[in-house]
């Protein structure tokens, strides 16, 4: 039965992204701004749920409790000339304990996935992308417009299908591309197998990936590459830092996620995203194609 | 006095790192169906808005694509929603059994000259579950 936006506002995350599933299946029972206010809700609470708020209160009490503790025990004797001596090295380890604890707050936030130091790419404890994580979300309550579309049938709304063309090995389609600031891999794990690979482009021809599939044990190995001139892919991750490695000069970001891993890098015009379930192997194989 | 302002620099600097520690220490999310997603917003030769998506999940899926794709224009103080693509009325923007899914919708802009952008729902289930993800593409003037 269709629900009230209250009654939707009352509904828990994950009833709410049951109707979403039934949606998209083709149960029709909402509308799409019913729809869009569904998953601004869940943003939103997801959103909020990643807010760790902090007692910043609290911490600022503590902190002056145990500052002046410590002034306390060394303002009594002040008098005495070897007092005066240590207070210098006192006020310094204090500057240097603020300095440390300043230090180790840039590095566990850097941990915490904010590429602090790097400035290259960005992530989060939800993804990792080459571009800026700055993107607004949609917001409850935002106005939605009717719109008037031309009648001409070229001008109305509609899902184009990409120009997909099959190659026979990921090379032969960077080379149709004239891309050649990436390699198809020239090492693969024993027993895999090529799968596809596929050029997908606007009908103008403007190149959108190249997507390469291998198959090794029946698990998955991938290959994406995107231009990086208009943006840039979310890669998903787990919670914590992306490893960096260096690999023939290539800083290499290496991404956890549930189940796999992706190895993301960017030459000058592409990103390039390589993702299987072992680390080792995806290693030799970014290895192969930056030989 | 100069001595108690930086003793209070001191302690606010470390109240904002301590601030930084707590506050990016967010719940994980991870996917066990997507990889990576994609989309991009581009001005064709006619003017037109189009927008490639592009998801990649982990494993062949049941149903993978967009439940959405939301066309907004800037009017100068707010994003608004001019347009939105629906899976009822768009079903190509899903499939079925793959585990890579890349599609493109048009749209002719009602007011040429502003700025456009999109957001991108995209969508992933399979008998492990099903996951959701969105994406707001660049902005372009058309």
């Amino acid at each position: 039965m269709r629900k009230s936006r209250e009654e939707l506002a009352r509904m828990g995350s994950e009833e709410l992204k049951e109707i979403l599933r039934l949606d998209s299946q083709g149960v029709e029972e909402y509308s799409t701004e019913d729809i869009l206010y569904m998953l601004d809700l869940i943003v939103q609470r997801e959103k909020e749920a990643g807010e760790n708020h902090v007692d910043v209160e609290a911490a600022w009490c503590r902190f002056q409790r145990e500052y002046l503790h410590r002034e306390e025990k060394t303002q009594a004797p002040v008098h005495t000339p070897q007092v005066r001596r240590w207070r210098l090295p006192r006020s310094l380890g204090a500057t240097a304990a603020a300095l440390a604890l300043v230090f180790v707050g840039l590095f566990t936030a850097h941990a915490a996935g904010w590429d602090i130091f790097g400035g290259l790419a960005k992530w989060n404890d939800e993804i990792f992308t080459f571009e800026s994580l700055d993107t607004e979300t949609p917001m409850e309550g935002e106005s939605v417009e009717s719109t008037t579309v031309s009648g001409e049938p070229s001008q109305q709304p509609e899902l184009l299908t990409p120009e997909v063309l099959e190659y026979d090995t990921l090379q032969e389609a960077l080379d149709a591309c004239g891309i050649t600031e990436v390699k198809a891999p020239t090492w693969l794990p024993e027993g895999s197998q090529f799968q596809t690979a596929e050029r997908i482009c606007n009908s103008d021809g403007t190149l959108y990936e190249l997507y390469a599939k291998y198959e090794c044990q029946g698990e998955l190995l991938v290959i994406n590459i995107l231009p990086s001139n208009q943006s840039s892919a979310y890669v998903e991750k787990v919670e914590g830092n992306a490893d960096i490695v260096d690999i023939h000069g290539q800083m290499i970001y290496v991404i956890e996620n549930i189940n796999n891993f992706t190895m993301a890098w960017e030459t000058s015009g592409y990103e390039c995203y390589l993702s299987g379930s072992n680390q080792q192997i995806l290693e030799q194989m970014a290895a192969s194609m930056l030989n | 006095m100069k001595k108690r302002c930086v003793v209070l620099l001191l302690m606010v600097l470390c109240l904002v790192s301590a601030v930084g520690v707590q506050g990016y220490a967010v719940q994980p999310r991870a996917s066990e169906q997507i990889i990576s997603y994609d989309a991009t917003l581009s001005r064709n030769g006619s003017g037109r808005v189009h927008v490639g998506f592009m998801i990649q999940c982990t494993a062949k899926m049941d149903v993978l694509g967009t439940t959405s794709i939301v066309v907004q224009r800037f009017n100068g103080t707010d994003w608004v929603s001019e347009y939105t693509f629906n899976i009822r009325e768009y079903p190509g923007m899903q499939t079925q059994h793959q585990d890579h899914y890349s599609g493109i919708v048009a749209y002719s802009p009602s007011n040429p000259g502003s700025k456009y952008r999109a957001m991108v729902f995209f969508y992933a289930r399979n008998s492990a579950g099903s996951d959701t993800a969105v994406k707001t593409t660049n902005s372009v003037i058309v």
